[in-house]
């Protein structure tokens, strides 16, 4: 060791450092709260006020509360089966799909092996596909005449399967993202300690993901708990959730009373639900030792785990790869044979309006992407910041806020932006509306990928920085940020592909005639003709291929010089 | 200089800090030692205002800190696992505080070589953090502190996680980049040892109060109280009657030291029988032999004791070179004994069970009946 | 839900009484207001806290940014809705709301922007019956000016709903009597089309196979058992027109009803799909890898096949069996909200000008309602024009919609 230690020149007289930036003095006191008031505002006025709106206007028509509405619902066993339906489809949807991805989980968290992250953009392309085209794709494997032997088409099963495809990037995503940051060496003690690999994985690993997996299965739960193409699709007329049911009541029956009394059944389930996550999850916060994920994975290494790797692989390649491979046959698969016929044509909008040329379709979702993406990871990055920081009933309530958009009916949403925003200013018909309320279902996966990641960071990390000379919003910077980037990254790749796939309340939303990828689908597919099958599939297949792309580029970005995590 | 006045803290009805005051010299290291729970890490988060009291005041150079966020006091703390950032490479770490404080950027790199090299982990700057052993962490941890040139460094049990082979050469090798040059530090452990080596003055914290502040010397010969003497691993603790510049305890006689021979006669007051204050004076035969010598005139060393403990061989341990003998005493608790190695001599390889007469070196076997001589000049008196 | 008989005990429904709430301004302001009150609970103390949190400026700085942009994001509409406030005088746009599947030639609106300077700018709302619940739920404040695909299973419905100012257009005598539904002339009929069964004709009427179902009623016989697919009439329009055609085909009352009907097709296993998209292209034999060579389409599909056809085409790979086509109507009407109202009926005008109307086949694929509009020879040579389409009285569907999808899904389902 060397002897002399030079001395920098003191800073100040008094020995302190002196306050930087002139403006941080104003504005310091502003921000903490700013950082509730601005996810709480957004979701106050782009939720609760739209909901409360056309809940308002459904529910006390002629100004008096409507209670034949909830009569009416206790009455129809229709009614009251589609609500049993809806919650056990979404339980078994939910385990199903942990059970399902939670070895891929592992696979990507603990292992390198070629493709990774390719693989990795590839496994969230089912997520932005319309579900007219999914489910062409699973009628042409498991329906009357499909590929495969068996005819699923009718029963619960393909439901729960398509579920599963759907959501299956989610749990990949949420849990092998924590689990990429974990420390290996605690399972490694374990193992030493005499644990089996089951014991390990139970009473170490489990304990610790837990955050994790908790938040992919309330977000697979709400999803599944309000699905609505997939039942009209494959679940034929025996089943209903309480979402087809309001769109039913809504758009069939023009029924609104009946409606908005299912909507608020299906918000008071929804709440109840996401009451007992808050509490679960709470009761779940730990401080944990997190690496760069880098250094947690390596190369498989023999024959054993070798097989696990492609054991895995090879499932979702068939599961989530066979229905895309359809999509993707059927885009090639022309009268001559295997051909681009349809690619071309993609064009070749035959001077109508029904057709939309792809890049404008492209440039549209792209455009409507990438901003509903930037809203919700900077809501959602400071949603999560309060979430992760706050204890008690009002950091859980909050908490739940940010969650319910999930599981809130779409119908319900649009209608209410059509009676709520015209006053002061009508925005009732503004694109704007569109990347909004994607960022509204997307905000829950950034605060959900997120939030376990930032709970876990330890507080001598942030203490050290700040004794160190950084102040608070540089602690943030330099230390949580790094550290929750990829995360959020996992976070922004799910929200542009909610909205490339249009999800959530815009079908719903008035719009100008600005066509995105999945509308060019639509209206391809609403016309009888082989030309406009095929066109439809290539274009799907656009679709899928840019969403993969997207995500790819996504996951590249890094935060300025922050170094990896 | 830093200064404590009156610091208090309770975490609701727990009362962590009860009224602390405490200043550290300009230059000087003081650890805060005491087990854990006495307060001692929350009166650190105090002063680098990271936890705010409730009361009293930090002032550093006459200017109270209150209000001073913990970025702005330019207070340097290392935390107990070291809170290394697991996203940056050594360098990166070691080069934040500089970075915070608008360094340029050249000067950031040299610094960061500069104090590197200094800890000898030069060839460590692009290596990532997570991969080091503990003992580089440390000084990656220390590197880091010190880079930006805090006013007062802050380590908060920084050798608690290793082992002791590495704890005691590196608490040696802190205390070298401590005192040159001179660093105001404040250093937080629970083991007396570390804090004897690496202090200047150390003060003893007990259920959120400072009991005692002192030079290590100070604070092993002086010990104010029998919870610090305790503290600090002294066994021998007894109350002692003066009767004729001897004291008169329940495990037998001895002589009182200087100081308190003058204690009027049937005064009460508790002695420390510390090991070095205790010697092995023969077998409890050969004593029987022995007259008791007259009180009068200097008593000499090891010959000979007027007076002395009986009790037998209860275990022994070699540590450091020696064998210690645990004696329990006849009407006595055990006591540890060190043994006296002769220079020139060999110490046996194996205490060695024999039939004939043992040479004094030897160490007793367990269950031999020995003799504890006490030197009454390394005996001390609570509170003298 | 209850269920009324008689067209003149019919009270207004819900959607439209819903409209005395309170959807004042003051009514609507007061709910922000308690929204935003809501909130306040949750914000004081998080805001008020002193927490350990002090190291969240950053989001928030940026983030401010973010919110800033949001706010101040230009708004057409807003400008449109502050053009529609200017009076009638030489407004220069008009606001049309639709449903998804209008489309025009990309000239056809130019060319009413041209004729007149005025620019129509669309707006796409959902399928019909969503398109109609936000024109309702807008009467008050409409986001536009015209509306265009209310259909007469719908119509009962927006007339009640009072939706609509009443124009007479000159051009009204080239459309035929039978299409024009309300004598009031709140809407004006623009095209028609035929819900129709369609077959495929490589699976029918050829050597060794069953003969081409010529009536509704020979669906029932075992020679069909297991070749027709429908469409669910709870989420499909078509499969809506398709009950509605059984039932007016077979009626309420009698020996042989409707039900009776769907009882037997049950039994000849009939396939119910979720939508017209899922029928046609997934079960349908002649579209694609399906198994059913009977379907619930339109009269118009077979010219589509040739139109969408990879290569040129002799003939229509499918056929329509005219018998049990459901006529479905179009209709246009005038926004009452609308502050445009003459430049609105210029757009009714142009609308059922042999213009707009020789545009619509080739792009809705439907027939224009002016009887002087030429048809393009692929619709002359393909599609079908049922001689004797069903039909049901608007205020009927209206009053019994609900109950017959009720019933229908008990007969199907058990």
């Amino acid at each position: 060791m060397g002897r002399n230690r030079p001395r920098l020149s003191t800073p100040g007289s008094s020995g302190l450092i002196p306050e930087t930036g002139r403006s941080s003095r104003f504005l310091r006191p502003l921000l903490r709260p700013l950082l509730f008031l601005i996810p709480a505002g957004f979701l106050g006025l782009l939720f609760l006020y739209p909901l409360g709106s056309i809940l308002a206007v459904s529910l006390f028509p002629g100004g008096d509360f409507d209670y034949g509405a909830f009569a009416d619902i206790l009455r129809r066993p229709a009614l009251r089966g589609a609500a049993w339906f809806t919650l056990w489809q979404a339980v078994l949807s939910t385990l199903l799909t942990l059970a399902a991805a939670m070895p891929a989980a592992y696979v990507f968290a603990r292992y390198d092996f070629p493709g990774k992250s390719l693989a990795r953009a590839a496994i969230t392309v089912p997520f932005v596909l319309p579900t007219v085209v999914v489910g062409s794709a699973f009628l042409a494997l498991l329906g009357p005449s499909g590929a495969l032997p068996l005819d699923l088409s009718r029963s619960v099963w393909a439901i729960l399967a398509a579920h599963v495809f759907y959501n299956y990037a989610v749990v990949v995503r949420t849990v092998g993202g924590l689990w990429a940051h974990l420390d290996p060496r605690a399972e490694e003690a374990a193992r030493v300690l005499g644990a089996g690999r089951l014991r390990t994985l139970w009473e170490v690993t489990l304990p610790r993901l837990r955050p994790a997996i908790a938040a992919a299965a309330a977000i697979v739960f709400l999803f599944t708990f309000t699905s609505f193409g997939v039942i009209i699709i494959l679940g034929g007329l025996r089943y209903a959730t309480i979402e087809v049911e309001i769109y039913r009541q809504t758009v069939s029956y023009l029924n609104l009373s009946v409606a908005a009394a299912l909507a608020v059944l299906q918000l008071a389930a929804v709440s109840l639900i996401l009451l007992l996550y808050a509490r679960y999850q709470e009761r779940g916060i730990r401080q944990q030792h997190l690496r760069p994920a880098e250094q947690n994975s390596r190369r498989p290494r023999g024959p054993r785990e070798w097989g696990f790797v492609a054991a895995n692989l090879g499932f979702a390649a068939v599961f989530l790869g066979g229905p895309l491979l359809v999509l993707i046959e059927r885009s090639v698969n022309t009268a001559e044979g295997y051909a681009l016929t349809y690619y071309r044509s993609l064009g070749e909008t035959g001077g109508t309006t029904l057709f939309v040329p792809p890049g404008e379709a492209l440039r549209n979702s792209l455009l409507f992407g990438v901003s509903a993406m930037l809203v919700a990871v900077l809501i959602g990055v400071m949603a999560a910041v309060v979430v992760s920081y706050r204890r008690g009933p009002l950091a859980r309530g909050f908490d739940m806020l940010l969650m319910l958009p999930l599981g809130t009916s779409a119908v319900t949403i649009g209608f209410g932006f059509l009676v709520a925003f015209d006053y002061p200013v009508d925005l009732r018909t503004s694109p704007v509306l569109i990347p909004l309320a994607h960022s509204l279902v997307a905000i829950p996966f950034v605060v959900r990928t997120t939030a376990p990641v930032m709970r876990s960071i330890r507080a001598p990390l942030r203490e050290s920085a700040a004794m160190l000379g950084a102040t608070p919003a540089r602690v943030w910077r330099e230390i949580d940020l790094p550290l929750v980037t990829r995360s959020a990254l996992v976070g922004a790749a799910f929200a542009l592909a909610i909205s490339l796939g249009e999800f959530g309340a815009t079908a719903f939303i008035v719009r100008p005639d600005t066509p995105t990828l999945p509308i060019a689908i639509f209206r391809l597919l609403g016309q009888p003709g082989s030309l406009n099958f095929g066109r439809a599939m290539a274009m799907s297949t656009v679709l899928m291929v840019v969403t993969a792309g997207a995500i790819l580029l996504v996951e590249r970005f890094r935060v300025g010089n922050t170094g990896e995590f | 200089m830093l200064e404590l006045r009156q610091i208090r803290l309770a975490f609701g009805n727990l009362e962590v800090l009860r009224g602390i005051d405490l200043t550290v010299e300009d230059g000087e290291v003081l650890a805060l030692l005491g087990p854990s729970g006495s307060g001692k890490s929350t009166l650190l988060r105090v002063v680098a205002g990271l936890q705010r009291a409730d009361g009293g005041t930090v002032l550093w150079n006459g200017q109270d800190l209150t209000g001073v966020p913990p970025h702005r006091r330019n207070f340097g703390l290392m935390f107990q696992d070291y809170a290394l950032f697991p996203h940056r490479s050594v360098g990166e770490n070691v080069a934040f505080g500089l970075r915070m404080r608008r360094m340029d950027r050249r000067e950031v790199e040299s610094r960061v070589r500069e104090v590197l090299d200094w800890v000898g982990l030069s060839e460590f700057q692009h290596r990532a953090v997570t991969n080091l052993s503990g003992g580089e962490q440390q000084r990656v941890a220390l590197a880091r502190s010190l880079a930006p040139e805090p006013q007062l460094l802050m380590l908060d049990e920084p050798l608690g996680s290793l082992d002791r082979v590495l704890r005691e050469r590196l608490a040696l090798e802190l205390r070298g980049l401590l005192s040159d040059p001179a660093i105001t530090g404040l250093y937080v452990t629970h083991d007396q040892e570390e804090a004897f080596t690496v202090a200047d003055r150390v003060a003893i914290m007990n259920e959120g109060r400072i009991v005692q502040a002192g030079r290590p010397a100070d604070l092993w010969f002086r010990p104010e109280s029998e919870w610090v003497a305790r503290f600090l691993g002294m066994r021998g603790l007894v109350e002692a009657e003066v009767a004729e510049g001897r004291a008169l305890t329940p495990w037998g006689e001895f002589l009182l030291p200087e100081p308190s021979q003058n204690r009027p006669e049937g005064s009460r007051l508790t002695l420390i029988l510390r090991p070095e204050a205790l010697f092995l004076a023969g077998s409890a035969e050969e004593a029987a032999t022995q007259k008791p010598s007259t009180l009068s005139g200097p008593v000499p060393k090891i010959q000979a004791p007027p007076l002395h403990l009986t009790g037998r061989v209860a275990a022994l341990t070699f540590r450091d070179g020696r064998y210690r003998v645990m004696v329990q005493l006849e009407r006595g608790p055990t006591l540890e004994v060190p043994l006296e190695s002769q220079p020139g001599r060999r110490v046996p390889r194996e205490p060695q069970p024999s039939k004939g007469p043992r040479s004094t070196t030897a160490p007793p076997q367990i269950g031999d009946s020995v003799r504890v001589g006490v030197r009454p000049e390394l005996l001390t008196a609570l509170g003298d | 839900m209850p269920i009324f008989q008689n067209a003149d005990q019919i009270q207004p429904p819900r959607a439209i009484q819903r409209r005395r709430g309170p959807r004042t301004r003051a009514g609507r302001a007061g709910l922000l207001l308690i929204s935003v009150l809501l909130l306040i609970p949750l914000t004081l103390p998080a805001a008020c806290g002193d927490g350990e949190g002090d190291t969240e400026d950053q989001a928030a700085a940026t983030a401010t940014d973010e919110v800033g942009i949001e706010e101040t994001e230009p708004t057409a509409e807003g400008d449109q809705a502050a053009d529609r406030g200017a009076g009638d005088e030489a407004p220069d746009s008009l606001v049309l709301m639709t449903h998804d599947s209008f489309a025009l030639s990309e000239g056809t609106l130019t060319s009413f922007e041209e004729q007149t300077g005025i620019h129509v700018q669309v707006l796409q709302a959902g399928d019909a019956g969503a398109m109609l619940n936000q024109a309702i739920l807008t009467k008050d404040n409409p986001v536009a000016d015209i509306i265009f695909g209310v259909d007469n299973t719908f119509l009962s419905r927006a007339l009640e709903a009072d939706l609509f100012v009443p124009y007479e257009s000159e051009l009204l005598d080239a459309v035929p009597e039978d299409l024009r539904l309300d004598a009031e002339n709140r809407v004006t009929p623009i095209d028609f089309g035929y819900v129709s069964l369609n077959y495929d004709k490589s699976a029918l009427g050829g050597q060794g196979q069953p003969l081409v179902p010529e009536k509704l009623a020979e669906l029932t016989s075992p020679e069909y058992r297991g070749m027709l697919v429908v469409e669910n009439p709870a989420t499909s329009s078509p499969g809506l027109a398709f009950l509605l055609a059984t039932i007016a085909e077979f009626g309420e009352e009698g020996e042989y009803t409707w039900q009776d009907y769907w009882a037997e097709l049950v039994a000849n296993d009939v396939l119910v799909a979720g939508g017209w998209e899922e029928a046609y292209y997934s079960h349908f034999t002649a579209a694609g890898g399906g198994d059913r060579p009977l379907v619930v389409s339109y009269a118009s599909s077979p010219a589509a096949e040739v139109i969408f056809a990879e290569e040129e085409l002799e003939e229509a790979p499918t056929g329509v069996i005219t018998d049990g086509s459901f006529r479905q109507i179009e209709f246009a009407g005038i926004l009452s909200g609308t502050e445009k109202e003459q430049a609105a009926r210029d757009f009714i005008d142009f609308m059922l000008s042999l213009e707009f109307q020789e545009d619509i086949p080739l792009n809705m694929f439907v027939f224009p309602a002016n009887e002087n509009a030429e048809l393009p020879p692929e619709f002359v040579q393909y599609a079908a024009l049922p001689s004797e389409p069903l039909t049901l009285d608007i205020v009927d569907i209206e009053a019994n919609r609900e109950e017959w999808i009720e019933e229908w899904a008990g007969i199907v389902l058990d």
